[in-house]
């Protein structure tokens, strides 16, 4: 049993195939039933399945350390591309946090083969007919890259556990990841924004070749979106794109949206981009702000108790 | 689209509450949609009498409820109605509004045989 999340078994995660495909039909069911008319009440909202497995997946990454970051964009963006740059980085300067990616697409595993070429586990999720990816495919795929440890090898105790002090500084630290869980979803800014996969972060990114009103033609998008990443700025003396201006619109959809400009190109801002994905830090709401202190909570506690069965076996 | 997906969300809310009070199939299905939900009736309706044969849904009366947009704007201390989540109030112009209504996307119930 995972020592850490409690739940039972695990998967190799070298095992392959590391392609999951969803693009299989509904089977129907048919039982035996009465003849006479009757109405069943369901009042049931329909995204209520998917959230509820949202809700466990959330529970699942905190249980493990694990930021999830779901990153959306119209088809062409440059996704994939700032992403392989964006591991590629993190490998170096912070080689201690864990890094994997859940790649969707209707079809074909290219783009999981440009993540593996950086040298980061990644699980390819075809969708087939599908126009997203929901939080069953999310809990499938994880499961596929995801060892639980039978002992808490992730963590690393202080020198001295029963000083005040080093409990003190666990206490206080910055949330720091033990790892990166990158989504790719599939190019899309309508049917994305509605599903929720369970992850800490929705970041939309949006590339200087597109419309400066796109967040005013897709606005559910922008408004879930934590962070918009304005990207291919080395190619702004070529467009008429003006940032400014779709900053203006993002910010009439979304108040608190965070804005960075990037280009996977040159690299220009992608340090500032690593350090939003490090630091976790989000203009939220009241709400937002207390849900990620309850998750901070938990997390510290399950490592409190973690490091306090690791020092009563140390000799 | 994506109400093809809603449909399949649908009809597998359909499937597992045949397996708790097993029934033949559907005659009716009444569906509560928001304004504000996102979701296009038409394009749903479409998806679900598509998918109909082979399962219980098919042949069956799709009944839409529908449910205004509304919110609340602090501005003038009433309720407007929306046309999308993010609009401005259409009296003072005043945005965000709060306590958005009409985003609801439910089954309300199954007439079944």
């Amino acid at each position: 049993m995972c020592t850490v999340c409690g739940c039972s078994g695990h998967q190799d995660p070298a095992t392959p195939p590391l392609t999951l495909d969803f693009g299989q039909g509904p089977a129907g069911t048919h039982l035996p039933g009465v003849t006479q008319t009757r109405t069943i009440t369901l009042e049931k909202n329909i995204l209520d399945a998917n959230n509820a497995i949202a809700r466990r997946n959330r529970q699942h990454f905190v249980s493990h350390g694990v930021r999830a970051i779901n990153l959306l964009s119209s088809p062409g963006s440059g996704k994939t591309t700032l992403l392989c740059k964006t591991l590629d980085w993190l490998k170096t300067t912070v080689p201690a946090v864990g890094l994997s990616v859940i790649e969707g697409d209707q079809q074909t595993s290219m783009d999981a083969e440009r993540i593996r070429e950086t040298g980061v586990s990644v699980v390819q999720v075809n969708t087939g007919k599908g126009c997203h990816l929901d939080a069953q495919m999310i809990e499938a795929a994880f499961g596929k890259l995801h060892r639980h440890p039978e002992s808490d090898v992730s963590l690393k105790p202080s020198a001295n556990l029963s000083s005040q002090t080093a409990l003190a500084e666990m206490t206080f630290r910055p949330p720091q990841p033990d790892q990166l869980l990158f989504i790719e979803n599939v190019g899309n800014l309508v049917c994305p924004a509605l599903w929720d996969l369970g992850e800490a972060h929705k970041v939309v990114i949006l590339s200087v070749t597109e419309g400066e009103d796109k967040p005013l033609k897709y606005p559910d998008m922008f408004r879930v979106a934590d962070l918009l990443l304005i990207n291919k700025i080395d190619l702004l003396p070529y467009v008429t794109f003006d940032p400014a201006h779709a900053i203006e619109a993002a910010r009439r959809i979304n108040p608190d949206l965070d804005v960075i400009e990037v280009s996977a190109t040159t690299g220009e801002g992608l340090s500032a981009w690593v350090n939003w994905l490090l630091s976790g830090e989000t203009k939220g709401t009241d709400p937002s702000d207390h849900e990620a202190l309850m998750r901070q909570i938990e997390r510290l506690e399950m490592e409190l108790a973690s490091l306090r069965r690791h020092a009563s076996t140390a000799t | 689209m994506h109400e093809v997906s809603l449909a399949e969300e649908i009809l597998a809310i359909i499937e597992r509450s045949q397996q708790e009070e097993p029934f033949t199939r559907v005659r009716t299905l009444r569906i509560t949609i928001g304004d504000l939900s996102g979701v296009e009736q038409e394009a749903l309706a479409f998806a679900l009498t598509h998918m109909g044969p082979g399962t219980p849904i098919e042949g069956c009366e799709l009944l839409f409820e529908r449910v205004q947009g509304s919110g609340f704007c602090p501005a003038c201390s009433k309720r407007v109605p929306l046309e999308f989540p993010q609009s401005p109030c259409i009296d003072c112009g005043h945005m965000p509004l709060e306590e958005i209504l009409g985003t609801e996307l439910r089954i309300r119930d199954l007439e079944v045989v």
